[in-house]
């Protein structure tokens, strides 16, 4: 009986915050503002992490989670719940971050100084470096999803809403352009 | 196996260990081994790439701040503001209209002369 008992509170326990999550969203649907607040703040570290994969300017940042968030605010309609409400922030987040690498024709910041000069081969990290800053946007974009985030192909494909074979195609391409980079440095 | 095919593996493979003919070929040949490990640095900067920056505490703030106004929260608001003007508005146009709309028994008057006029002119009699 108190196995079952704590069994039953246990998946309240786990059910509680997707009701919470689902009055939320409900709420900011019929424009309740606080409603927003509450739902920015419980997803705001979740989104700056990401952006934070493609850009290391605190503004850039910033810029990219405001563009998520106003985003998501403008399209909840669109939202259907047939997903996890996380997997659309997700994917509103990475097309955001897709969009601003695309404008971005040059990369002006390094990789990661502080990575670069802890190294014991500063002079190879540092070279590998600059060839990832001249790396095609759209290429450093897959390749940061499958050696940063560590996401396979089906992951890619289902959280930003492209086929796998597109997918595919673009992390071929990419570790294509890699290549040729390297080789060309050697 | 060439070092474009020793390249081309190495950068699509999925495993951390090449498989046995890639390893033969790196041992034996210095350029494929620099290739492979600067492969492995790209590949480890890509894994630590993170700005590793941190929402501050009013960040929500900002961005509720800058959400658009809907067109309907604009309407609204002018609506409240326009509503004792519009009210001025309709109260002066309904007591003009009272005032100058003419009584039932005057426009009978009217008419009856109107009529008494047109005959008498339109009348053979009367036009010598």
């Amino acid at each position: 009986m108190e196995l079952a008992l704590s069994i039953t509170k246990g998946l309240e326990s786990v059910k509680e915050p997707a009701s919470e999550e689902a009055a939320l969203v409900a709420a900011c649907r019929r424009g309740d503002e606080d409603a927003f607040t509450r739902l920015v703040r419980r997803y705001e570290k979740r989104v700056f992490r990401l952006a934070g994969r493609f850009f290391r300017q605190p503004e850039e940042v910033e810029e990219v989670a405001q563009q998520t968030f106003l985003t998501i605010w403008q399209k909840l309609d669109t939202y259907r719940a047939r997903a996890p409400f996380e997997h659309w922030l997700t994917r509103v987040c990475l097309n955001c971050c897709y969009e601003r690498l695309r404008k971005q024709k040059v990369r002006s910041e390094p990789l990661d100084e502080n990575y670069a000069a802890a190294s014991s081969e500063p002079t190879a990290r540092l070279e590998v470096e600059r060839l990832l800053e001249v790396l095609p946007a759209p290429d450093r974009f897959v390749l940061l999803l499958l050696h940063g985030e560590e996401w396979s192909v089906a992951e890619i494909a289902e959280r930003l809403g492209w086929s796998r074979a597109n997918v595919k195609v673009r992390a071929h391409r990419a570790r294509k352009k890699l290549r040729q980079l390297l080789a060309e440095e050697l | 196996m060439d070092c474009a095919q020793v390249r081309t593996k190495l950068t699509n493979q999925q495993a951390d260990t090449p498989e046995a003919g890639v390893l033969e070929h790196l041992e034996e040949c210095s350029g494929c081994s620099r290739f492979a490990e600067r492969l492995r640095l790209a590949e480890d900067l890509l894994h630590n790439h993170h700005s590793g920056i941190e929402p501050d505490a009013g960040f929500a703030g900002r961005v509720v701040a800058a959400l658009p106004t809907s067109s309907s929260d604009v309407l609204g608001w002018a609506a409240i503001r326009l509503l004792p003007a519009t009210l001025a508005l309709a109260l002066v146009l309904t007591v003009w209209a009272l005032a100058v709309t003419p009584s039932p028994t005057s426009l009978v008057e009217q008419a009856v002369g109107d009529d008494l006029w047109s005959w008498i002119l339109d009348s053979p009699g009367g036009e010598s």
